[in-house]
C-alpha cells in the first residue's frame, strides 16, 4: 500500500482532470503523477531520507507529498510562520533532508545544514521527464511526519505510515465520487494534518482543489464565488472571521454545497450565525487529531439541521458535539483509573483503529497494550453515540476540588453581545488551588465592565464557574489552525 | 490464504487488481474469473499477466464485498472476471459516502 496508488487510480480514471489550482501552477492528475515521478527520481538519486516543505499551499507542496511517497521517504511539512530559529531547531536532524522552501522563506532556512531548494525550482525541475522506478508497496513505510501543535506541551513529531493514511482515505472516501465541476477551496495550512489529508481525499474523490494562501475572509468569499467552489474547508477561527466579515448579510455563495470545519473548538454562537448566513450550504464538523490521520468523528449536515430545529434539549445540544464516530474507529471514555465509563459520563477519550497511529519520533508511544491511543481530550458520549469534547485534559481548571472545563465558561461569555472572543485559564491560588481567569476581546465599540460580565456568567452557570478575574485584551493568541495558545495566557499570570 | 487489510491481489486472467479493505480471520481463496488471485509477493518475472480486459468485470474504485466472510475489496485496476471467495461471488457494495471533511 502506497499513497501513490490513490493518485494512480485518479489518473487512470481521469488523466486530464484538474487536480490542483494554486498560485504557482495548475496541475492535472496526469501532470501531478508525472511530476511526482520526476521528483521521486531526484530524491532517490541523491539518497534523501526525507522531504521537508516550508511554505503555503501550492502545487509544489502537492508534488512534494507524492514524490516523497513514490520515493518511499517521509514528507514533512513545517509551520512556515515559526521564527527562523524554531524552524531550524525542528530541522536539526542527522537525516539527509531536502528542504523545499517558498521564495520568501528561503532566508529563514538558509542556515540549515540541509540542502534547500526553492519551491519554484522544485516545480520547474519536476516538470522535466525523469521516470523513476516502482514505488514500494510496504504499508509500514513512513508517509508523513507532522509536528503536533504543542498548545499545552512541547511539540512532538507524529508519525503517520502509508497504512494509516490509506486506511482513512479508502475507508471514508468513495473513489471518483465528485461531480466534474466540483471544486474545494482549501485554506487549511499544509503543515496541519487536515492540509495533508485533504490533498489525498480530494484526489481520490476526483475533486479539484483550489488552494488559498494566507487567509483573509473577504478574499475567501471572493475566491469561493469566482471559482464556484462547491466545497470548502476551514478551521473555526476562519469561520468566525467570515461570519464577522459578513456582518449579518447572507453570504451569497450559491455554488457552495458543503462547508467543512474542524481543528479546534467552534463556539455555538459562531456556528448558529454561520448556519443562518449560509442557509443553502451543508455544514460538516470534523473532529480528529494529527495522531489519528485526521477525522475520526463527523457531525453531518442533517445532524446540524436536526439540532437547530429540534425542541428536544438533548438533540439541540448536539450542535455542540463533534458527531458520531466514522466506521472503522472505536472509542472509549475512561475514568482517571482507566475504567471505561458509560454514556453521559465525562472522562478521557481513547481511540483505536487502522487509521490511529499514536506514534512519535524519539518519544515513547502512548498506546496501551491493546492499541488504544489516549487523546488527552476530556469527552463524553450521549445516549445516541454523539461525541462531546469538553477540552484538553491539561486545560481543565481544578478550583476547590471541582473540575471545570474552560470551554463551558468561554461559550457562555461568547453569548454576551459585547464579547467577541473569550479564553479561560486557571491561575495558581493558595486558597482554591486554581482560580478562574477569563481573557476577553470585546467587539468594536462595545463596552462592558468586569462585574457585569461576571453576573452574566453567574446567571447561566454555577457560582463556582464564575470567573474570579476578567482581563480585557485586544487579541488572543491562536495557532494557524485556530487552537488557542493557553500556555501563553497562563504564563503571564502568577 | 490468510488475507490482511492492505494486501494487494492480482488477477491472472485479466489486468484486474484489488486491495483488501476488510479481511476474514480464516484462510480463504479469492478468485477472479474462477482462478486464484496472486499476492504481490507471489508474482515472479515469469508470471504471465494478461494485458487486456475480457468483458465486464471489476470497475476501478468500486468496492466488492461478501458480508458473511467479512471480506471487502476495492478495485485498484479495472479488468474482467467476477470476484469470488471460496466460490461465492462478492457483490458490488452500495456507496454510502461520508460527507467530505478532514
Amino acid at each position: 500500500m502506497n499513497l501513490m496508488m490513490l493518485l494512480e487510480m485518479a489518473t487512470s480514471n481521469n488523466s486530464d482532470g484538474t487536480a490542483i489550482s494554486a498560485h504557482d501552477a495548475g496541475l492535472t492528475n496526469k501532470g501531478l503523477y508525472r511530476r511526482s515521478g520526476s521528483g521521486a527520481s531526484y530524491l532517490r538519486e541523491r539518497g534523501y531520507d526525507a522531504v521537508a516543505y516550508v511554505g503555503t499551499n501550492s502545487a509544489a507542496f502537492a508534488i512534494a507529498v507524492f514524490a516523497a511517497a513514490w520515493a518511499g521517504i517521509p514528507f514533512w511539512p513545517l509551520n512556515y510562520r515559526l521564527a527562523s530559529d524554531q524552524i531550524l531547531s525542528l530541522l536539526d536532524s542527522d537525516q539527509h533532508v531536502l528542504v523545499v522552501a517558498q521564495q520568501d522563506l528561503l532566508p529563514a532556512v538558509r542556515a540549515s545544514r540541509h540542502d534547500v531548494i526553492a519551491a519554484d525550482l522544485w516545480l520547474d525541475m519536476t516538470g522535466r521527464d525523469a521516470p523513476p522506478g516502482e514505488w514500494s508497496s510496504d504499508p509500514d513505510k513512513v508517509a508523513v511526519l507532522l509536528n503536533t501543535s504543542g498548545t499545552t506541551s512541547k511539540p512532538k513529531t507524529a508519525v503517520l505510515r502509508h497504512r494509516h493514511l490509506a486506511s482513512y482515505v479508502l475507508g471514508s472516501v468513495e473513489f471518483g465520487s465528485a461531480d466534474p465541476c466540483d471544486a474545494v477551496a482549501v485554506s487549511v495550512p499544509p503543515y496541519h494534518v487536515a492540509g495533508v489529508v485533504n490533498l489525498l481525499t480530494n484526489i481520490f474523490a476526483g475533486r479539484r482543489i483550489v488552494y488559498l494562501d494566507a487567509f483573509e475572509p473577504a478574499v475567501w468569499l471572493d475566491t469561493v464565488r469566482r471559482e464556484r467552489a462547491t466545497h470548502a474547508m476551514v478551521v473555526p477561527t476562519m469561520l468566525a472571521r467570515i461570519v464577522d466579515e459578513l456582518d449579518g448579510t447572507p453570504a451569497n455563495v450559491p455554488s457552495l454545497r458543503t462547508l467543512s470545519y474542524g481543528g479546534s473548538r467552534v463556539s455555538a454562537t459562531t456556528i448558529v450565525q454561520a448556519l443562518r448566513l449560509f442557509p443553502d450550504t451543508d455544514f460538516v464538523n470534523a473532529y480528529g487529531l494529527t495522531e489519528t490521520s485526521s477525522t475520526i468523528a463527523i457531525l453531518r449536515p442533517e445532524d446540524h439541521r436536526s439540532a437547530l430545529q429540534s425542541n428536544d434539549e438533548a438533540v439541540r445540544a448536539r450542535l455542540a458535539s463533534v458527531g458520531r464516530l466514522i466506521p472503522g474507529v472505536e472509542a472509549q471514555i475512561r475514568s482517571a483509573d482507566g475504567l471505561p465509563l458509560p454514556p453521559g459520563e465525562v472522562g478521557e477519550l481513547w481511540l483505536r483503529g487502522e487509521q490511529v497511529s499514536g506514534e512519535y519520533l524519539a518519544v515513547q508511544s502512548p498506546l496501551d497494550e491493546d492499541g488504544w491511543f489516549p487523546t488527552k481530550d476530556r469527552a463524553h458520549f450521549d445516549s445516541a453515540q454523539f461525541l462531546f469534547i469538553e477540552g484538553r485534559a491539561d486545560d481543565t481548571i481544578i478550583r476547590g476540588g471541582e473540575n471545570i472545563a474552560p470551554a463551558e465558561i468561554e461559550d457562555v461569555l461568547m453569548q454576551h453581545p459585547a464579547v467577541g472572543e473569550a479564553a479561560v485559564v486557571g491561575a495558581p491560588d493558595e486558597e482554591w488551588g486554581q482560580i478562574i481567569v477569563a481573557f476577553v476581546v470585546l467587539r468594536e465599540d462595545a463596552k462592558v465592565d468586569e462585574d457585569e460580565l461576571r453576573s452574566f456568567v453567574r446567571g447561566k452557570l454555577r457560582t463556582s464557574r464564575t470567573p474570579d478575574r476578567i482581563i480585557r485584551r485586544d487579541r488572543l493568541p491562536y495557532t494557524d489552525s485556530g487552537k488557542l495558545m493557553r500556555r501563553l495566557l497562563t504564563s503571564g499570570l502568577t | 490464504m490468510q488475507l490482511r487489510a492492505g494486501m494487494h491481489l492480482v488477477s491472472v486472467v485479466s489486468p484486474a487488481c484489488v486491495i483488501v479493505l476488510r479481511a476474514p480471520k480464516n484462510d480463504v481463496e479469492v478468485c477472479c474469473g474462477g482462478v486464484a488471485m496472486l499476492t504481490a509477493e507471489n508474482i515472479t518475472p515469469d508470471t504471465e499477466l494478461p494485458a487486456a480486459g475480457n468483458g465486464s468485470g471489476l470497475i476501478l474504485g468500486k468496492r466488492y464485498a461478501h458480508e458473511s466472510f467479512d471480506l471487502e475489496c476495492l478495485c485498484t485496476r479495472a479488468g474482467g472476471g467476477e470476484l469470488t471467495v471460496n466460490g461465492e461471488p462478492l457483490s458490488l457494495k452500495d456507496a454510502k459516502p461520508l460527507p467530505p471533511s478532514d
